[in-house]
C-alpha cells in the first residue's frame, strides 16, 4: 500500500512538471507566432513610431517613495518623452527622505491651489505643486498610504482621458508612449496595453535615456536578464492575442482613466495591486458584458534597476508571489465562469496552477525526489526523469527566450553578450530557479498569514541620478 | 579492416564506456533518451539564436554600406535641380533598400526638396518598380503606396485604387493616404462611404485620414454618408465632422440640438458650432448648457467660450456648483479668461461663490491663468 502510494506520488510529480514545461513551451510556441506577425507588421509600418497626430493626450502617473538619488534624473527622462500631449503627475508618497526637497529645488516647484477630483479614495493630500519650469509637471504631496494609494490620487489628479503608470525608479525608452498608445487607435474597445519591462544594470545611461544595452557584472542580475526575457515574451505575449492578459506591470501600463473609475481604481489592500487591477478590469467587462481589450506589447520598453543582493531580491520575489496569490484569491469567480471566455478558463487555472500553487508543489517535489532518494524509496529512474523535466526543460525554456528575443528586437547585440546569457539560461537552472522557488513560497506564506503591507523597499546603486 | 586497425583507445573504449554507463531499466532508457532530444534539441536553440543573430548583423553592415553609399547622392538629388553623376551601382536585389531609404530621406523633406527627389525617383524608373511592387506581398506593396504617396501623381490612381478595399487594414490604410495625397477630395469620396464598412479602420485612424485630407475635401462626402445613407453603422463617422469644415456642418449641427439627438451626437454638434463661432448659434449654446448629459454641458461650455463676452460671468458663474467635476473646471477656466476680466474682478466673483467645489475649481484657475 505504501509502496503504492509513493510510486503515484512520484509519478504525479514527474507529471506536474512535465506539464508545467509543457504548458510554457506551448505559450512559448504561441509568442513565436505572434512576435512574427508582430515584427513583420513593425517592419512594414517602418521601425519608427509612427505620429499621427491623432494620438490621444496622457497623464504620466509617477508614484515615489524614498526615491532621492533617481527622482530627478527619472521625471526629466518623462519630460523627454517623444508624445505629442502629455502631463506627468509625481506624487509623493509621505517619503521620508528629501524625495520632495530634491523635485521643489530641482523643477521650481510652487505650491499650487488644486481641487482634487475624490473619483477613487486615497489618503490625504498635502499640498499640490507645480513647475515654474515645465508647464506639464505637478506634484502631489500625500500621507503615506502605499504605491496603490498614491496612484489612485494620482488617477484623480489626471486630467487626461489615459494614464501610464510608471515606476520611479525606471526609466522610459523615448518612443514608448507612442507606441504602447497604438492599441488604443487601432481598437477602440482597447481599456488598457503594457509593455515590455527590461533590465538595465549593466547598460549605459545618460540624461535619463538608455543610451546602450548592456550586461551587469552582477551574476544575480544577469540571472534575472534571462528570467525577465522569459517572463515578458512569452509569459505575456502568448495571452495577448487571445485577451487573455492578467498582468500589465505596474513599471509601465497605459490605461484607460474612466474604466479604471469604474471598477474602483487600485486596491490599495493589496502587494500586487497591478495584478489585481487587470483581473478585476476583465472580470468588470466579462460579467457586465462590455467588449473590451487589454494587450501586451513586446517592443515599448520601459528599463529598470534590477536588485543585484540577495536579501532584496528575495523579498521582490515574496511581494510578487504574495501578490499574485492576492489578485488571484479574491477573484477565484472569473475561474470557469460562464462568461470568464480566455481569462476565466484559460489564463486563470493556468496562473493558479502553475504560478500560484506553483512553488510548493515544486518544493515539496524537489524535497520528496531528493529526500526520497536518499532514503532509498525513490528509484534513480525516477529521480532522473524528475531531473529531466525539472532542469533539462527550464533550460530549454530559457534559451528559447533567447531565440525570441533575437528573433525579435536584438537589444543584446555583442555576440560576447549573447553567448554569457546562454551560459546564464543554463545555470539559473542549478540553484537560482530552486532559491526563487523557496522565496515565493515565502510570499505564500505572508500572504496565509496575511502580513501587513508596505512599499517594497530596494537598495539602489544610485548610478542613474549622477 | 578498418575496424581492425582502429586503435583500442579510439574504437573499444568509448564503446565500453557507453554500455557500462547505458542502463538496463527501460525507464531509465526512456528518460536518457529524452535527456539526450531534449540536449540536442538546446544546443538547435543555440546554435540557431547565434545563426540568427549572425545574420541580422551581416545584414545590417550591408544596409549601412548600401545606406552611405546612396546617403550622399540623395543629399544631392534634394538640392540640386541636375542629376548628380556619377549614379552608384543600383543591382535588382537592392531596390528594395533603394526605396526604402528614399522613403525614409522623403520624411525628412518639405517643399522643392521633395520635388527635386521625386524628380529624380523618375529619371531613374523606380516609380516602374514601386508600382510593381503594388502586385507582390504586404510589405512589398507597403513600400510600394509610401513611394507613390510620396510622387502624389494622379496618373497612378488606378493602380492604387484597388488596395482600399483591400483585406489587410494597413495595406488599406496605406493605400487611403496615398489616394488623398493624389487628390484628397476624389479620395475622400472613396474613403468615407467605405469607412461605413471597415469596422478595422478606427476611428484615430479616419481622424488621422481626415486631418491629411483637409476640411474642404473631407466635409460634403462626409455629410453624404451621414445623410444619404439609412445604415446604423454610419453613426460611428459622426466625430469625424471635427475635420470637416464647420460653416457645411453647422446645418446638421444645428439640426441636432434642435432635436435633441442623443448625447454623443450632441457633442459633436457643439463641437462643430464652437469651431465656427458664429453670435447667433449663441443662444442655442446656452440652452445646451442646461442638458442633462455632464459631456453635453462641458462641450457647450467650451463653445460658448469661444464666443464669451466680458458680462458673461452670469452665464458661467451657476456652473461653478454643476455636480459635475469637470464641468465645474471649465467654468471656472471660462471665468478665469473671460476677455477683459481683471484680477480685481475675479476676486469679487470668488467672493461670491457659496459652493466649496466651485471656490476650489476658481481659484486653481485664477492661479493658472497668473502663470
Amino acid at each position: 500500500m505504501t509502496i503504492d502510494w509513493l510510486w503515484w506520488l512520484q509519478l504525479g510529480f514527474i507529471l506536474y512538471f512535465l506539464l508545467l514545461n509543457g504548458m510554457y513551451l506551448l505559450l512559448n510556441v504561441l509568442s513565436m507566432v505572434s512576435l512574427t506577425g508582430y515584427i513583420r507588421q513593425r517592419a512594414e509600418t517602418g521601425e519608427i513610431a509612427p505620429y499621427l497626430g491623432v494620438e490621444p493626450p496622457v497623464s504620466v502617473l509617477m508614484p515615489a517613495f524614498n526615491e532621492e538619488a533617481t527622482i530627478r534624473t527619472s521625471v526629466r527622462s518623462m519630460l523627454q518623452l517623444q508624445y505629442p500631449e502629455f502631463e506627468v503627475v509625481v506624487i509623493n508618497d509621505g517619503s521620508k527622505d528629501r524625495t520632495l526637497a530634491v523635485l521643489i529645488e530641482e523643477f521650481e516647484l510652487v505650491p499650487h491651489p488644486e481641487p482634487l477630483r475624490q473619483a477613487v479614495i486615497h489618503q490625504p493630500v498635502q499640498a499640490i505643486y507645480r513647475s515654474r519650469r515645465y508647464a506639464n509637471l505637478r506634484v502631489i504631496d500625500k500621507a503615506n498610504g502605499g504605491k496603490a494609494d498614491a496612484l489612485n490620487a494620482g488617477i484623480n489628479a489626471a486630467r487626461h482621458g489615459l494614464f501610464c503608470g510608471v515606476d520611479a525608479d525606471s526609466i522610459l525608452q523615448r518612443d514608448s508612449l507612442l507606441r504602447v498608445v497604438q492599441p488604443f487607435l487601432e481598437d477602440e474597445r482597447t481599456v488598457a496595453a503594457g509593455g515590455t519591462v527590461r533590465i538595465a544594470n549593466g547598460s549605459e545611461v545618460r540624461g535619463g535615456f538608455l543610451i546602450r544595452a548592456g550586461l551587469p557584472t552582477n551574476w544575480l542580475a544577469r540571472f534575472q536578464i534571462v528570467e525577465y526575457l522569459r517572463a515578458f515574451l512569452f509569459g505575456r505575449l502568448g495571452w495577448s492575442p487571445m485577451n487573455a492578459v492578467l498582468i500589465i506591470s505596474g513599471a509601465f501600463g497605459l490605461f484607460d482613466k474612466e474604466r479604471v473609475m469604474d471598477v474602483g481604481g487600485y486596491r490599495t489592500d493589496t502587494v500586487g495591486e497591478d495584478m489585481e487591477l487587470v483581473v478585476r478590469l476583465h472580470r468588470y467587462h466579462r460579467e457586465k458584458r462590455i467588449p473590451y481589450r487589454i494587450r501586451y506589447l513586446p517592443d515599448p520598453i520601459c528599463w529598470t534597476e534590477c536588485p543585484e543582493d540577495v536579501g532584496t531580491l528575495g523579498r521582490q520575489r515574496s511581494r510578487w508571489q504574495r501578490g499574485l496569490a492576492e489578485s488571484l484569491g479574491r477573484h477565484a469567480r472569473l475561474a470557469f465562469s460562464l462568461r470568464g471566455g480566455a481569462p476565466g478558463w484559460l489564463a486563470w487555472p493556468f496562473m493558479a496552477l502553475f504560478e500560484w500553487l506553483g512553488p510548493l508543489i515544486e518544493l515539496v517535489g524537489y524535497g520528496f525526489m531528493i529526500g526520497g532518494f536518499v532514503l532509498g524509496v525513490v528509484s534513480y529512474a525516477a529521480l532522473t526523469a524528475f531531473l529531466l523535466v525539472a532542469i533539462g526543460m527550464g533550460i530549454l525554456l530559457s534559451v528559447n527566450g533567447l531565440l525570441l528575443e533575437t528573433m525579435s528586437f536584438r537589444v543584446y547585440e555583442r555576440r560576447r553578450d549573447m553567448l554569457r546569457l546562454f551560459l546564464m539560461a543554463v545555470l539559473e537552472n542549478f540553484g537560482y530557479r530552486q532559491l526563487n522557488t523557496l522565496w515565493r513560497c515565502r510570499g505564500l506564506w505572508q500572504w496565509f498569514s496575511r502580513r501587513k503591507h508596505q512599499w517594497g523597499a530596494m537598495r539602489r546603486s544610485g548610478r542613474w541620478g549622477q | 579492416m578498418l575496424s581492425e586497425s582502429c586503435p583500442v583507445w579510439l574504437c573499444e573504449m568509448p564503446r565500453r564506456a557507453w554500455l557500462a554507463i547505458w542502463p538496463e531499466d527501460g525507464m531509465l532508457q526512456l528518460a536518457l533518451y529524452c535527456a539526450l532530444s531534449l540536449g540536442g534539441l538546446t544546443l538547435l536553440v543555440m546554435v540557431q539564436v547565434l545563426a540568427l543573430g549572425e545574420i541580422a548583423r551581416r545584414r545590417a553592415a550591408r544596409r549601412r554600406s548600401f545606406n552611405d553609399q546612396w546617403r550622399p547622392f540623395f543629399a544631392l538629388c534634394s538640392l540640386g535641380d541636375e542629376m548628380p553623376e556619377p549614379v552608384p551601382n543600383l543591382p535588382r536585389s537592392r531596390q528594395l533598400w533603394f526605396l526604402l531609404q528614399w522613403n525614409r530621406t522623403q520624411l525628412q523633406l518639405r517643399g522643392a526638396a521633395r520635388e527635386r527627389m521625386n524628380r529624380a525617383l523618375l529619371a531613374l524608373g523606380m516609380d516602374r518598380q514601386a508600382l510593381s511592387l503594388l502586385r507582390g506581398r504586404v510589405r512589398g506593396k507597403l513600400i510600394g503606396l509610401t513611394c507613390l504617396r510620396h510622387l502624389a501623381d494622379p496618373a497612378h490612381w488606378q493602380a492604387v485604387q484597388p488596395l482600399l478595399m483591400n483585406r489587410n487594414m494597413i495595406v488599406s490604410l496605406a493605400a487611403a493616404q496615398t489616394l488623398i495625397a493624389m487628390d484628397a477630395a476624389r479620395a475622400m469620396q472613396l474613403i468615407l462611404p467605405a469607412a461605413v464598412t471597415r469596422a478595422d479602420w478606427a476611428l484615430p485612424r479616419l481622424a488621422n485620414l481626415c486631418q491629411q485630407a483637409g476640411e474642404q475635401a473631407v466635409t460634403l462626402p462626409l455629410l453624404i454618408a451621414l445623410t444619404g445613407s439609412e445604415d446604423p453603422r454610419r453613426e460611428r463617422l459622426i466625430p469625424l465632422l471635427v475635420h470637416g469644415d464647420p460653416r457645411h456642418a453647422a446645418p446638421w449641427a444645428r439640426a441636432r440640438l434642435e432635436e435633441n439627438a442623443p448625447p454623443e451626437q450632441l457633442q459633436v454638434a457643439l463641437r462643430c458650432l464652437c469651431e465656427l463661432g458664429d453670435p447667433r448659434d449663441r443662444a442655442r449654446l446656452i440652452r445646451a448648457l442646461q442638458h442633462e448629459n455632464a459631456d453635453v454641458r462641458l462641450a457647450a461650455l467650451q463653445a460658448v467660450h469661444k464666443q464669451a463676452r466680458s458680462d458673461d460671468s452670469q452665464v458661467f458663474m451657476p456652473l461653478l456648483g454643476d455636480s459635475s467635476w469637470w464641468v465645474r473646471q471649465a467654468a471656472a477656466d471660462n471665468l478665469a479668461t473671460l476677455p477683459g476680466v481683471t484680477a480685481e474682478q475675479l476676486q469679487s466673483l470668488l467672493a461670491k461663490v457659496d459652493d466649496r467645489y466651485g471656490r476650489d475649481a476658481l481659484l486653481r484657475a485664477i492661479a493658472e491663468t497668473r502663470r
